[in-house]
């Protein structure tokens, strides 16, 4: 969800601004994946690396995420969407991590789409997160054998199917260290438009970009 | 006014004129053309004379000495003619494009050079299928035989702009699932094209470059894995820039590996960290890519350097492999340079905070 401090410069505002505008983005584009029949979205919604943005506009994101999520969930499970969270605890506020959790357990048996938080998340740090996890189970005896495929099961969301595409908005052309193991295969589609600006027909037009690809997985 | 004589110029002042030629970038160009064609000239009529002897006595008469005057154009003929098996005229037009080439990396030298490009080499057997390239149960590998030519001058390319790294993604862990007719072909290829980079008219040899191969080298055959290893030791100790070879992987593979390195490591119970996952790469020691460049226009990394691509440029010019050509790095390099003010700062500001 890229381009929202440019899109607040572009007419004057404070950065905040342009993340306050995006929230209805999101929302739009969840309605309009449902329409549509995906099944997962992930938005990355706040990554280690915001950390060093000003600690006025963190503090503001920390606040402005709190606040989303309870306004929105009961919005979402009516939609039938389950809400999941992928991210560290540490430094991110409590206030948010009950949120995320209160959202989690009300959204439990949904399943006609599941949206993910990407909240503290990093791809580097959620792998050393996995890794850790998954030698403690091994020294423990817990694990008899180390591979990809165990590996995968220490992720944040392990249920999370791979992705499928990754759609990065505001022209810029970076994996920005997110989802660095489930995006390994994903068709990358960037769009020029500014997330504030970005509305479910974009994220339809994205789609049928994906649909025209070849996918091989290597194979012939 | 002394100044209305001259083209405005910020290069070669110039009285006025209409023509064309005499305008200021054309006149560079063209002074360029006419320095490198009597350069070269004069070169050939120096390598002619070795052939066809003429003795020119000057005060002291019992010294023979080669002639440097208006008889160098009687050994035309002779200067054209096949020399050690390369045509002059291939050799002239060589020389042309080496200093035209200075001439446009000076240019480019202007903005930010990256210090590493990652390519995606794919297309190679969509370009022998169109061009119906001769494949049968013998050769079934053309197409990569002419992707291995154009990796060649691509590499050429890249350390004459003063590129330091350069990687390659050559054989996935997922292209074992190929026909195994194929995979032999690569496999064969791969240990041919080995020890031809280890030749002394190869580009490594002439850029005293260093080779690396990353991957997990034991699902390689035993004659590539030893080539694989020879190509290193003889290289380890070059100066000049890398090449690094991907074969045998994929990051996932990569970052596995990168785990069970550093739970050897640590002491018990000791948490791993990003740090500890980053020193046991393979990548490790070498900076993370600037560019990552995928051909023929597919937008996938395809489990390749996710782990190092947090600030690379994501590429994906049309063109298959085969058809990668100068212009197009020249363009990789123009839109980089378009987006390094900004990777810069972004950069810079994590950096910082960590």
């Amino acid at each position: 969800m890229d381009g929202n401090g440019r899109w607040a410069k572009q007419r004057d505002l404070p950065r905040t601004a342009g993340h306050t505008e995006g929230e209805s983005s999101l929302f739009d584009v969840v309605e309009g994946a449902i329409e549509i029949g995906v099944k997962a979205v992930s938005a990355y919604a706040f990554s280690t690396e915001n950390w060093s943005r000003s600690p006025a506009e963190v503090k503001f994101l920390m606040g402005f995420n709190r606040d989303v999520i309870r306004r929105r969930r009961d919005e979402m499970h009516e939609l039938g969407v389950r809400v999941r969270w992928a991210g560290r605890r540490p430094r991110l506020w409590g206030s948010v991590v009950k949120e995320l959790q209160v959202a989690e357990e009300l959204t439990r048996d949904n399943d006609v789409l599941t949206l993910t938080m990407c909240v503290n998340y990093g791809g580097r740090a959620e792998l050393a997160d996995a890794a850790d996890r998954m030698v403690a189970d091994a020294r423990a005896g817990r694990l008899k054998r180390v591979d990809e495929r165990t590996f995968a099961k220490y992720l944040y969301v392990p249920e999370l199917p791979d992705a499928d595409m990754v759609w990065r908005t505001s022209g810029e052309q970076r994996l920005s260290n997110y989802m660095l193991w489930q995006a390994a295969y994903s068709e990358m589609v960037f769009t020029d438009v500014l997330w504030p600006d970005v509305d479910r027909r974009d994220l339809w037009r994205a789609i049928t970009t994906y649909a025209e690809r070849d996918r091989r997985y290597g194979s012939a | 006014m002394m100044a209305s004589q001259y083209t405005r110029s910020g290069l070669f002042p110039f009285p006025n004129s209409n023509s064309p030629l005499l305008s200021s970038p054309s006149l560079f160009l063209w002074l360029s053309f006419c320095f490198t064609t009597f350069y070269y000239y004069s070169r050939l009529a120096t390598q002619g004379q070795r052939k066809v002897r003429c003795f020119v006595y000057c005060r002291n008469k019992s010294t023979p000495r080669t002639t440097y005057g208006f008889t160098r154009f009687l050994y035309l003929p002779s200067l054209l003619m096949e020399k050690n098996g390369k045509s002059m005229i291939s050799k002239a037009i060589g020389h042309v494009s080496f200093v035209m080439r200075k001439c446009l990396f000076s240019i480019l030298s202007i903005g930010p050079v990256p210090a590493h490009i990652a390519f995606i080499m794919d297309g190679n057997r969509r370009y022998a299928k169109r061009h119906a390239l001769h494949q049968d149960s013998t050769n079934p590998g053309s197409g990569h035989r002419v992707g291995f030519k154009c990796l060649i001058s691509t590499l050429q390319y890249c350390y004459e702009m003063g590129v330091k790294y350069v990687t390659v993604y050559a054989f996935s862990i997922d292209n074992f699932k190929r026909d195994p007719q194929e995979v032999q072909s690569l496999m064969d290829l791969m240990k041919e094209k080995i020890d031809e980079l280890l030749t002394e008219d190869s580009v490594l040899k002439k850029f005293d470059a260093r080779i690396n191969f990353w991957g997990d080298l034991q699902l390689l055959s035993e004659p590539v894995r030893l080539a694989a290893k020879k190509a290193m030791d003889m290289t380890v100790h070059n100066k000049g820039p890398v090449l690094s070879v991907c074969v045998a992987y994929t990051s996932t593979n990569e970052i596995t590996h990168a785990i069970e390195a550093s739970v050897r490591e640590k002491q018990e119970n000791a948490p791993i960290e990003v740090s500890d996952l980053d020193r046991n790469m393979y990548t490790a020691g070498c900076l993370e890519p600037d560019i990552i460049i995928r051909t023929s226009g597919e937008t996938r990394l395809s489990n390749f350097l996710l782990w190092q691509s947090d600030f690379t440029h994501l590429q994906n010019p049309n063109p298959l492999w085969p058809e990668f050509s100068l212009r197009h790095l020249v363009w990789a390099v123009l839109e980089y340079q378009n987006v390094h003010g900004y990777l810069k700062k972004r950069k810079g500001e994590i950096e910082k905070n960590k």
